[in-house]
């Protein structure tokens, strides 16, 4: 007899595991939450961009923390945009 | 970057136009006639700003005499007098919105929505609903920071950052100013002292509003001592 492996190996098992109405919504979610993130890190990295013009406009003490903010803030979206595409 | 407690210079010389590079001329021509005709400090011809201490905090909507602040196109001699941003009454309600939203998710949980998903996907989602939450918080706090206004002895500078992707800048020479107008109203304009002040002048743009500043009477008396400088320095034929 052979033994399970977990995954579907017969067609009801398989339509089951990606057309069911749960397995599409997780799907769409998934996809919906990497736009998002991908979205997340075009925004950051604009951030860096503005903030790295902004401070040849007007130079104040506070413009390098500002840039620090906004690199750790570029860092965070990859992380997040990592943390859905590999653990989801 | 200079770091004394006089108002910062650039040392910036490649925009000089044709008219400073005469002035460094007149300058090394004599140093005696160049001490009379010095350009002469803020404090020695306007009251307002006698008022008040160079300011360090970076922070201010109403930074007299910035210390360690520069802009891109400051000229040598050039004092930076006043730095302004929008009250900071005016930035309450997106703060209110960002703290609304920061705690939303500590009352309703995202995940009892839905419930066909697998667990760590409600996590996920409040996650990029903090997310969120961050880059609406710094979105509006640079648009706050970097949308000022500056006033030097020589220029009035209008640096807009309207959005992340689209920011203008505008300045007009003193001596081209024509009028100098304050329009506070309401409630609130009136107790926290803040409005709008309207600069006409004769250059390409005719209008730059200072648009939610706080004392605006205060910065219409700042122009009214700077034209009248900026008009002793043509009858004396001072250094610009």
């Amino acid at each position: 007899m052979q033994q399970s492996t977990g995954y579907p190996s017969t067609i009801p098992e398989i339509t089951e595991a990606f057309l069911s109405p749960e397995s599409l919504m997780t799907t769409v979610f998934f996809i919906g939450l990497l736009l998002a993130a991908i979205l997340y890190v075009v925004f950051a990295i604009v951030i860096v961009r503005q903030v790295k013009i902004m401070n040849k406009t007007i130079s104040t003490p506070l413009g390098p923390v500002i840039q620090l903010l906004a690199w750790l803030h570029l860092v965070f979206a990859l992380v997040l945009a990592g943390g859905i595409f590999f653990i989801l | 970057m200079p770091s004394s407690t006089a108002p910062q210079l650039s040392t910036d010389t490649s925009t000089a136009s044709p008219s400073e590079s005469n002035v460094h001329s007149h300058r090394s021509s004599s140093a005696g006639d160049f001490e009379h005709r010095r350009h002469r400090s803020v404090d020695e011809y306007s009251q307002v700003m006698r008022r008040f201490r160079p300011s360090i905090h970076t922070l201010h909507a109403f930074a007299a005499k910035p210390l360690q602040t520069e802009f891109a196109s400051q000229e040598a001699n050039e004092q930076l007098i006043l730095l302004l941003r929008r009250h900071p009454i005016t930035q309450v309600s997106w703060i209110i919105i960002a703290l609304v939203a920061a705690i939303i998710p500590t009352f309703i949980d995202p995940g009892s929505f839905f419930t066909f998903l697998p667990p760590n996907y409600g996590t996920a989602i409040t996650i990029a609903w903090y997310a969120g939450v961050i880059a609406y918080i710094f979105q509006a706090f640079l648009a706050w920071y970097y949308n000022v206004y500056l006033i030097t002895d020589e220029r009035v500078v209008d640096v807009d950052f309207i959005s992340l992707i689209y920011r203008n800048i505008t300045s007009a020479k003193i001596s081209n100013i024509e009028d100098v107008t304050s329009t506070a109203g309401g409630a609130l304009q009136t107790v926290f002292d803040y409005g709008t002040v309207t600069v006409q002048t004769a250059g390409a743009k005719p209008e730059i509003e200072f648009e939610d500043v706080p004392h605006p009477n205060m910065i219409v008396e700042l122009f009214n001592e700077l034209l009248q400088e900026e008009e002793q320095e043509t009858l004396e034929g001072r250094v610009n």
